[in-house]
């Protein structure tokens, strides 16, 4: 069936003409379960940070992205106007602007952050059922799950990098001299690229759980939430006594703040060795040595990766839409 | 190019059984599913759904074998870029556009993202939604649904799409559309279909073959047509005197049904007609209409028998 309308412009020129030719068979490519991860992936992506989507959808996110930016600009601006200002001496009282303790903070705001954007990515597929949808294409179950953790995941890294990018820019910035600075404190780049890293992947793997788990947002986010402050609040009086330090394993924060000391006290023990450029700029002068030897630390902390991420794949490779 | 296997059929299932605990879904089931429009008929329970399942791979039988496309569908999910699926609930994210998502969906069944951009404009225009493709689909209605629902089913241009329940939930007017949409499916788009339905009209309407399921087993399979034959009874509408006119077939011996719609009469050779001719007569009972009854696929249901007539009295 061809259905021709002229469609002149009336300025004497030829117009086009449109041809409805009918239905069209496909015979392009057609690229399996790689192109369905990726497109799975994309709109994770996308869903996360609200792109394509109202001024609400961008609004949690992008508050929380400003947030931590904002922060590591602030400490940024701190530790520049402390240095030019007050020299070495006075940068050094500033150790509240260095890169790990950004990282201590930043644990909280990551796990605020997940709670609010990570049930877009998985509950609302199961509440509005397009989860169907998805597992009727060239696609498991679980590789929509592990695409749609692995956008999660992106982000997050990138969530964690940001600020300290940042950050590292004002110090670098700040310092009478940017080029002796990095060469003193280079060491700091790959540390706050691995601390980030260890906090947003566990972050990630945590929250996909809850979004997993639930069928509603909110319940997501309260059940992440609640796993965050609940362990932490019974933990933490316990680990007064020297005795039961452990027991801060089964605290989320605990166990990513314990993280941090141990991929930044490289830096201390820089400083304790007499490096000569410690007292360049103001570091990481408060770091406490983390408590546990690193084989249980990594034990913990993988320890929260598997089982969190074992039981969602577990249950979305048994998931029957 | 679709794959045809050996018996000609697109997806064959042989000696599927599906047990659900204690629950038996399918027993034993043969079935081959060919080119073409094919409805899937059966009550609540009588194993459709599950049979659209097995043959989408998403749940293994219990034993038996399920070719798809001449391909063992659990264990090459590729297969399932050459099918489409239309749910029977809802299942459409109402925050997103049209276009969007089922340009997105074009992608997950496997098509680079340009090309899936394209189908996704071109299949929203043959189901007639290409003006309201970018709103988001929480403002459409239940028939703008379904449409977004078969589309999503046909963006990646399958060779088979399995549809379950397509015109539920809708007016009659949005029901004739919809069924216009699923011949379209077949006879234009040459895809062929899988129509799972309780609702036999909707069935007789669309579909070239029927399988008709009870309680997990197969009880008929064939094509429409064959259901809906010409039966050995002659169906009369008059229009006024009937009950004289019912009264003067009884006293000629005829074998009489009397329903809402007008008398049935078993037989319809000549004999027959002459009396039936002489008691409108007698009784003066204008003939409005007189035709050989066809079968309806009610009736593999109910069991009536399809020369027995319309239900009512009957008598010698």
């Amino acid at each position: 069936m061809t259905d021709a309308t002229p469609d002149t412009a009336g300025d004497g020129k030829a117009g086009g003409v449109v041809f409805d030719i009918g239905y069209q068979r496909y015979a392009g490519p057609r690229e399996g379960r790689r192109r369905a991860r990726l497109a799975v992936y994309k709109d994770g992506f996308r869903k996360v940070l609200g792109l394509g989507r109202g001024a609400k959808a961008k609004l949690l996110p992008w508050a929380c992205i400003l947030l931590m930016v904002g922060l590591g600009t602030m400490l940024a601006v701190m530790a520049g106007a402390g240095q030019r200002a007050l020299g070495d001496a006075g940068a050094e009282m500033l150790g509240g602007t260095s890169h790990y303790f950004y990282s201590f903070l930043a644990v909280t705001i990551m796990f605020v952050f997940a709670a609010l954007v990570a049930p877009r990515l998985l509950c609302p597929d199961r509440r509005n059922g397009t989860l169907h949808l998805y597992l009727v294409r060239p696609l498991t179950a679980t590789d929509y799950v592990e695409a749609r953790w692995a956008a999660f995941l992106t982000v997050m890294v990138l969530v964690a990098w940001l600020p300290q990018c940042v950050l590292l820019t004002g110090r670098v910035l700040g310092h009478p001299d940017p080029v002796a600075y990095l060469d003193a404190n280079w060491t700091d780049i790959p540390k706050f690229l691995l601390a980030g890293a260890a906090v947003a992947t566990m972050v990630a793997t945590v929250s996909m759980l809850a979004s997993g788990l639930a069928t509603r947002r909110g319940y997501a986010s309260v059940l992440l939430i609640a796993l965050y402050l609940i362990p932490n609040a019974v933990t933490a009086p316990l680990t007064l006594n020297e005795q039961l330090q452990w027991v801060s394993v089964f605290s989320l924060g605990d166990i990513l703040r314990e993280m941090n000391k141990w991929i930044f006290n490289g830096v201390e023990q820089a400083a304790a060795t007499g490096a000569e450029h410690w007292s360049a700029q103001p570091n990481d002068i408060d770091i406490q040595p983390t408590a546990f030897s690193p084989a249980f630390l990594l034990s913990a902390y993988f320890g929260w990766l598997v089982l969190p991420g074992g039981i969602l794949w577990t249950y979305y490779r048994r998931l029957k839409p | 190019m679709t794959a045809v296997l050996e018996t000609g059929a697109l997806m064959t299932l042989s000696g599927v059984t599906k047990r659900y605990a204690s629950t038996v879904a399918l027993d034993d089931v043969d079935l081959a599913f060919a080119e073409g429009i094919t409805g899937l008929l059966g009550e609540n329970g009588a194993g459709k759904s599950t049979t659209i399942r097995i043959l989408l791979g998403l749940t293994p039988p219990t034993s038996g074998s399920v070719r798809v496309l001449g391909e063992d569908v659990t264990r090459n999910p590729l297969v399932r870029s050459r099918l489409g699926y239309m749910p029977e609930h809802d299942c459409l994210p109402f925050e997103a556009p049209a276009a969007e998502f089922l340009c997105h969906m074009a992608e997950v069944s496997g098509l680079p993202a340009a090309r899936a951009r394209m189908r996704a404009a071109d299949t929203l225009r043959h189901v007639g939604l290409f003006e309201a493709r970018h709103r988001p689909m929480g403002t459409y209605s239940t028939g703008m649904k379904q449409r977004v629902k078969l589309a999503q089913a046909l963006v990646h241009d399958p060779d088979i799409v399995l549809l379950d329940e397509p015109a539920a939930g809708l007016d009659p007017a949005g029901r004739d559309d919809m069924l216009g949409l699923v011949r379209k499916t077949y006879r234009e788009f040459g895809i062929t279909v899988v129509f799972s339905s309780h609702l036999m009209s909707d069935v007789e309407r669309t579909c070239d073959r029927i399988t008709v399921l009870e309680g997990g087993r197969v009880a008929k399979s064939g094509a429409v047509a064959e259901y809906t034959a010409e039966t050995r009874t002659l169906f009369i509408e008059v229009d006024g005197n009937r009950d004289r006119f019912v009264a003067a077939l009884k006293a000629r011996g005829v074998s009489v049904g009397v329903g809402k719609g007008g008398v049935a009469v078993q037989g319809s050779d000549e004999r027959l007609r002459d009396l039936v001719r002489d008691a409108l007569v007698e009784a003066e009972a204008p003939l409005r209409r007189m035709a050989p009854r066809r079968r309806e696929l009610a009736e593999l249901f109910t069991g009536v028998a399809g020369d027995q007539g319309e239900t009512g009295e009957t008598g010698q």
